[in-house]
């Protein structure tokens, strides 16, 4: 029997490694940038926003005016009869809120005339601040303002809308803008206190103006209560929406939210000096 | 498609809604090789947004976010190819 067996010698060109290597010391190069970045960004986190706030606030700023010229654009056309039902619902939502508002000035001037022989007159003033960017933009649940240091704002100085409804305060201060943290922020913890009976809890924020607090079955809240938040100035700070009790548990869930829509919102005003008081 | 996704990234960072940024980002991680430009879109949107309590008391919850998807595209378009 014969055997037959053949060893072929294989020669294989040398594969030039510098190509392959150039392309590691890329990105070996660019990971130890972003690194450095992401270092930066831990050690000192406001260096990005004093350096993109400014640029970003620009950008925010022609987006409102361009956006402005196509909503006039778009109200231009809309149909006059949309805008006569409107006009007529709008009226007579008008009448309705007019009687209980009355109601609300009186009371108002009465609890301002009690705080003033107490002692306890507000004495900051009001700045009126454009909001840059809201919610959905922010997944922080914060606003951007352009009002800075320059206009008086510092940290800590309480955010409303519309005079009375409380949303949030000031956390961080630039030149000519501010962030401001909503109490609405998921997670944040707030006291508040409930309704006529002003039992106080803590709420911990949802999103977008939402929260959720725990009370005992006993205490009395209903849907539609007010709830306000521990400051001398009169304000709202939400509306009761939705109790749940569980039969096997001896704590209800109150949800409730802001009694304004954080993403339609254009102006809030800061009221200045609040930790004085 | 590199520069297509930069300029993108920086309009939604600036304008889109957050949760639109989400799918852009992995996109441009999985479509885009090694795109490292990612982690600085993160920075950028908390240096932008967020406060130091942030989110559940975590402030840096974009860049992690963006590391994490460049780390898991880069992991997962080495296995795969098409």
């Amino acid at each position: 029997m014969l055997t037959c067996s053949s060893k072929t010698k294989m020669t294989y060109l040398r594969r030039s490694n510098v190509q392959q290597k150039k392309g590691r010391a890329m990105t070996a190069a660019a990971i130890m940038g972003v690194g450095l970045l992401f270092v930066i960004h831990l050690i000192f986190p406001n260096f990005y926003a004093r350096m993109f706030l400014p640029m970003a606030s620009v950008a925010w700023k022609s987006e409102a005016s361009v956006l402005g010229i196509f909503g006039r654009l778009g109200s231009l056309v809309s149909s006059k009869y949309t805008l006569l039902v409107e006009n007529q619902r709008l009226q007579g939502e008008i009448a309705i809120r007019d009687s209980g508002a009355l109601l609300l000035d009186g009371l108002k001037r009465e609890n301002e005339q009690l705080k003033s022989l107490l002692g306890r007159v507000p004495s900051g003033k009001d700045v009126l601040g454009i909001i840059l960017s809201r919610p959905p933009l922010s997944f922080y649940d914060t606003f951007i303002i352009d009002v800075g240091s320059s206009d008086g704002i510092a940290i800590g100085d309480k955010v409303y809308s519309d005079g009375t409804v409380l949303l949030g305060d000031v956390s961080e201060v630039f030149g000519a803008t501010a962030r401001v943290s909503l109490f609405s922020m998921p997670g944040r913890i707030v006291p508040v206190l409930f309704g006529s009976s002003t039992v106080q809890a803590q709420a911990v924020g949802r999103g977008g103006g939402n929260f959720e607090a725990r009370l005992p079955v006993g205490v009395d809240v209903k849907e539609g209560d007010a709830i306000t938040f521990p400051h001398i100035r009169s304000h709202i700070f939400g509306i009761v929406e939705n109790i749940s009790v569980d039969s096997t548990d001896s704590l209800q869930t109150i949800l409730f939210k802001a009694p304004v829509n954080m993403h339609q919102l254009q102006f809030v005003e800061v009221e200045t000096e609040s930790k004085a008081r | 498609m590199r520069i297509a996704f930069n300029i993108t990234l920086i309009i939604s960072a600036l304008f889109f809604p957050w949760w639109l940024c989400v799918p852009l980002m992995l996109a441009a991680c999985f479509l885009v090789p090694h795109f490292y430009e990612v982690a600085i879109y993160g920075m950028l949107i908390d240096s932008l947004y967020a406060t130091p309590s942030g989110f559940h008391g975590f402030p840096f919850v974009w860049s992690a976010f963006a590391v994490l998807a460049f780390v898991t595209a880069t992991a997962i378009r080495s296995r795969v190819s098409w």
